[in-house]
C-alpha cells in the first residue's frame, strides 16, 4: 500500500512538461534533412519567377 | 533436373504482367485525379482564363492562341509528372517497405526483368494519360494537324520514358524518402515552369535560355508543340528525338545498374 | 563426407556443394571460407547466433547474391551463370516477409506463381492445395495486412512451394513467433520432409535445430565450427546431462571454484553455473552435501546450446 502512495507522491512531484519537448524531438529528427526545408523556400520563388518571365516582353 | 534452355527475355518480363495488373487495378482511381483532372484544370486556368489576357500578336512560337501554345506544353509536362510519380515512391516502396522486388528476384526473374516490367508499366501509364489528355483537348480546336497529334502520342511516351529511367535509378539509390522532396523542388518543378510549357523560353535571359535547351522537358515540349501545330522543323525535331532516345537509353542502363547494386545488399 | 577436396565425386549428387565459400561486404567478411554438401532428401541446418553469416550464406545458396570467393554449385549448376534456372527449382522463405500487403492471401500465391511461368488456372489449383496444406483456406480472401505473424509465415511457406521446388530454403522460419505458431510450422515442415523435399534452414534456436535437422553445421563469425547430426554433436562436444545452479547476483564466479571437481566441466554464466556431468541428479546431491544452497536448480539433458557454448564460449542468443 505504501508503494502506491510513494509512487503517487513521485508522480505529483514530477517536473511539469509543456509540449516543447515534442518540438525539440522533431527538431532533432529533422535537423539532418535541412536541405528539404531549404528547398521548400524555393518553391514560391520559382512560381513568382515563372510568372514574371511569362509576362516579360 | 534443372532447366538450362534459356527462356526469351520478353517472356520473362511478361511474367510480371499479373503483378502490374493487380497494382493498376488497386491504384487507377487515384491516378484519375493526378493524371487527368489536374492537367485539365491547368489547361482551363492557364489556357482559357489566363489566355484571355494574353494580347494577340505576341510571339508564341507559332501558336495562334495562348491555349494552343499551352496545351501541348502541358501534355508534355504531364508525361514527365506521371513518369516521375511512378518511378519515385513506388520504386522505393518496392525496395524498402513492400519489398516486392525482393520477392520477384527470388524467382527465376532477374533484375533486368524487374526494371523492364516496371518501365513497361510506366509506358502504359504515360500512354493512357496522354491519350486521354489529347482526346479531351481535341474539341477545343487547338490542334492543327491530326497526323501530328498521332505522332505526338508516342513522343509523349518517349518523354515519360526519358525521365523514368533516371528517376528509377535515383530512387533505387537513395535511402530516405526526403530525397524525393529535394528532386521534386529542385528539378521537377523548375522543369515544369521553365521548359516552355507556359511561356516561350526566349522570354528568359540568354544564359537561362541555353540552360533550358539542355533539359529534357524542353525537347519534349518543343517537339510535341511542333507536331500538334503542324509546324515541324526537321533538323530541330531530329535533335529533340535523339536527345530523348539517348536519355531513355542512359536512364535504362542507370536503372538496371543501381537496382542490381541495391538488391545485392 | 569428402574432405580437403581430394575427391569431388560427391559433388555430382550434391544439391548444394561449396568449397571455401566466401562473402564480403565493403571490406567486412561475412562468410570466411565454408564447405557444404547437402544430400538429396535431407534436412540440413545452419545453427548460429545473429551475425554468424547464416543469412549471407543462404542468399548465396538462393542464387540471390554472388559469392566473393570459393566454389558453389546449386542443383548441379553454377549460380553466376545459371542463377535464373536454379531459382526456378528453389523455394525461398526469407527472413523478412516479402508478401504483397495489399493483395489478399490467395492472390499473393497466384501472382507469385506467374513469376515462374505457371499459368493462371494451374496457379489457382496449386494455391488452393497449398492453402489447405498450411491451414489457411478460410483466410484465402483475407488481406495479408490483417494476418498474424504466424499466419504470414505459413503463407510465405505456402508461397515458397508454389513451383514444387526440389530444394526449400528457410531463413529463420520461426523467429518472432509464439510457441503455438512455431509448433504448427515445425509440423508442416516435418510433413514436407516426409514427402522427400530437401530442406535447408538457418536458425538461432537450438530446439528448432534439434527438431528439424538431420544434419547441421554450427556457424560463428563467418566460419563453421562444428558439423554433424544434433545427437552426434551433443555426444562429441558435451556431456549427457547438465545441472544448472542459480545463486545470488554476482556470486557465480566465486562459487565456481568450489564445485569444479564435482563435474566434467563447469561453465560460468552471468546468471547461473552450468555443471556438465553424466548424471545431473547425482551431481546436484553432491552440491547440497558441500553445503551450497542454490536459489534455483534445474537438471536437464545437454542441448546444442551447450555445444555452441563449448565451441565458442558464448551463448546462441546474446
Amino acid at each position: 500500500m505504501s508503494l502506491v502512495t510513494a509512487a503517487a507522491a513521485r508522480a505529483v512531484a514530477a517536473p511539469r512538461t509543456t509540449g516543447w519537448e515534442i518540438v525539440r524531438r522533431n527538431f532533432t529528427v529533422y535537423k539532418s534533412s535541412w536541405l528539404v526545408f531549404l528547398t521548400g523556400f524555393l518553391e514560391p520563388l520559382l512560381y513568382l519567377f515563372s510568372i514574371a518571365s511569362a509576362s516579360a516582353r | 533436373m534443372a532447366l538450362t534452355s534459356p527462356i526469351p527475355r520478353w517472356e520473362m518480363v511478361a511474367r510480371l504482367r499479373p503483378y502490374w495488373t493487380a497494382v493498376y487495378l488497386r491504384t487507377w482511381k487515384g491516378s484519375v485525379v493526378t493524371s487527368f483532372v489536374m492537367p485539365l484544370l491547368y489547361v482551363l486556368a492557364m489556357g482559357v482564363l489566363l489566355g484571355g489576357f494574353v494580347r494577340g500578336g505576341t510571339d508564341l512560337d507559332g501558336a495562334p492562341t495562348y491555349l494552343a501554345f499551352v496545351a501541348p506544353g502541358l501534355v508534355a509536362a504531364q508525361a514527365m509528372q506521371t513518369a516521375t510519380g511512378e518511378t519515385t515512391w513506388p520504386v522505393m516502396g518496392n525496395i524498402k517497405w513492400h519489398r516486392s522486388y525482393f520477392a520477384q528476384v527470388a524467382s527465376p526473374l532477374d533484375v533486368v526483368d524487374v526494371v523492364a516490367a516496371h518501365l513497361a508499366f510506366v509506358v502504359f501509364r504515360v500512354a493512357s494519360t496522354s491519350a486521354v489528355f489529347l482526346l479531351v483537348m481535341a474539341p477545343f480546336g487547338v490542334f492543327s494537324s491530326a497526323v501530328g497529334v498521332l505522332l505526338a502520342w508516342p513522343v509523349l511516351v518517349l518523354v515519360g520514358l526519358s525521365f523514368a529511367g533516371v528517376f528509377f535509378a535515383y530512387s533505387a539509390t537513395i535511402r530516405s524518402e526526403s530525397g524525393f522532396a529535394v528532386i521534386y523542388r529542385l528539378l521537377v518543378i523548375p522543369l515544369f515552369l521553365f521548359s516552355g510549357a507556359f511561356f516561350p523560353i526566349s522570354n528568359l535571359s540568354p544564359v537561362l535560355e541555353w540552360v533550358a535547351r539542355l533539359t529534357p522537358l524542353w525537347h519534349g515540349v518543343d517537339l510535341t508543340r511542333m507536331l500538334v501545330l503542324g509546324q515541324v522543323q526537321p533538323g530541330l525535331a531530329l535533335v529533340h528525338l535523339t536527345y530523348l532516345l539517348v536519355l531513355s537509353g542512359v536512364g535504362w542502363w542507370l536503372a538496371v545498374w543501381r537496382l542490381n547494386v541495391r538488391m545485392e545488399v | 563426407m569428402d574432405d580437403g577436396g581430394a575427391t569431388d565425386d560427391g559433388r555430382a549428387t550434391s544439391l548444394v556443394w561449396a568449397r571455401g565459400l566466401r562473402k564480403s561486404y565493403a571490406g567486412f567478411e561475412a562468410v570466411r571460407g565454408i564447405d557444404l554438401d547437402v544430400r538429396p532428401g535431407e534436412s540440413f541446418g545452419f545453427l548460429g547466433p545473429n551475425g554468424a553469416g547464416k543469412s549471407s550464406t543462404m542468399r548465396m545458396v538462393a542464387a540471390a547474391s554472388a559469392p566473393s570467393g570459393g566454389e558453389l554449385t546449386i542443383l548441379g549448376l553454377d549460380p553466376t551463370t545459371h542463377g535464373s534456372a536454379i531459382r526456378s527449382r528453389l523455394g525461398v522463405c526469407p527472413q523478412e516477409d516479402t508478401l504483397d500487403l495489399e493483395l489478399n492471401v490467395r492472390e499473393n500465391l497466384v501472382v507469385y506463381a506467374s513469376y515462374f511461368g505457371i499459368r493462371k488456372a494451374e496457379a489457382g489449383r496449386r494455391a488452393d492445395e497449398l492453402l489447405d496444406f498450411v491451414q489457411l483456406t478460410d483466410k484465402a480472401r483475407a488481406k495479408v495486412v490483417d494476418l498474424s505473424g504466424g499466419m504470414k509465415r505459413r503463407l510465405t511457406i505456402a508461397r515458397s512451394l508454389i513451383n514444387d521446388p526440389d530444394l526449400l530454403l528457410l531463413d529463420e522460419p520461426t523467429t518472432g513467433l509464439d510457441p503455438q505458431a512455431r509448433h504448427l510450422l515445425w509440423d508442416r515442415l516435418f510433413r514436407l520432409k516426409q514427402r522427400g523435399v530437401t530442406l535447408v534452414l538457418t536458425t538461432h534456436y537450438m530446439d528448432e535445430a534439434e527438431q528439424l535437422c538431420d544434419r547441421l553445421v554450427v556457424m560463428d563469425g563467418g566460419a563453421i565450427v562444428a558439423e554433424g547430426s544434433p545427437l552426434a554433436l551433443i555426444r562429441e562436444h558435451s556431456t549427457r546431462e547438465v545441472a544448472e545452479l542459480r545463486f545470488g547476483v554476482g556470486e557465480h564466479e566465486a562459487l565456481a571454484e568450489r564445485v569444479t571437481d564435482l563435474a566434467d566441466r563447469v561453465e560460468v554464466l552471468p546468471d547461473r553455473l552450468l555443471l556438465y556431468t553424466q548424471d545431473g541428479e547425482e551431481t546436484l546431491a553432491k552440491v547440497h552435501e558441500r553445503g551450497l544452497d542454490p536459489v534455483a536448480v534445474l537438471v536437464r539433458r545437454s542441448t546444442l546450446e551447450d555445444v555452441f557454448l563449448r565451441l565458442t564460449g558464448r551463448t546462441l542468443v546474446d
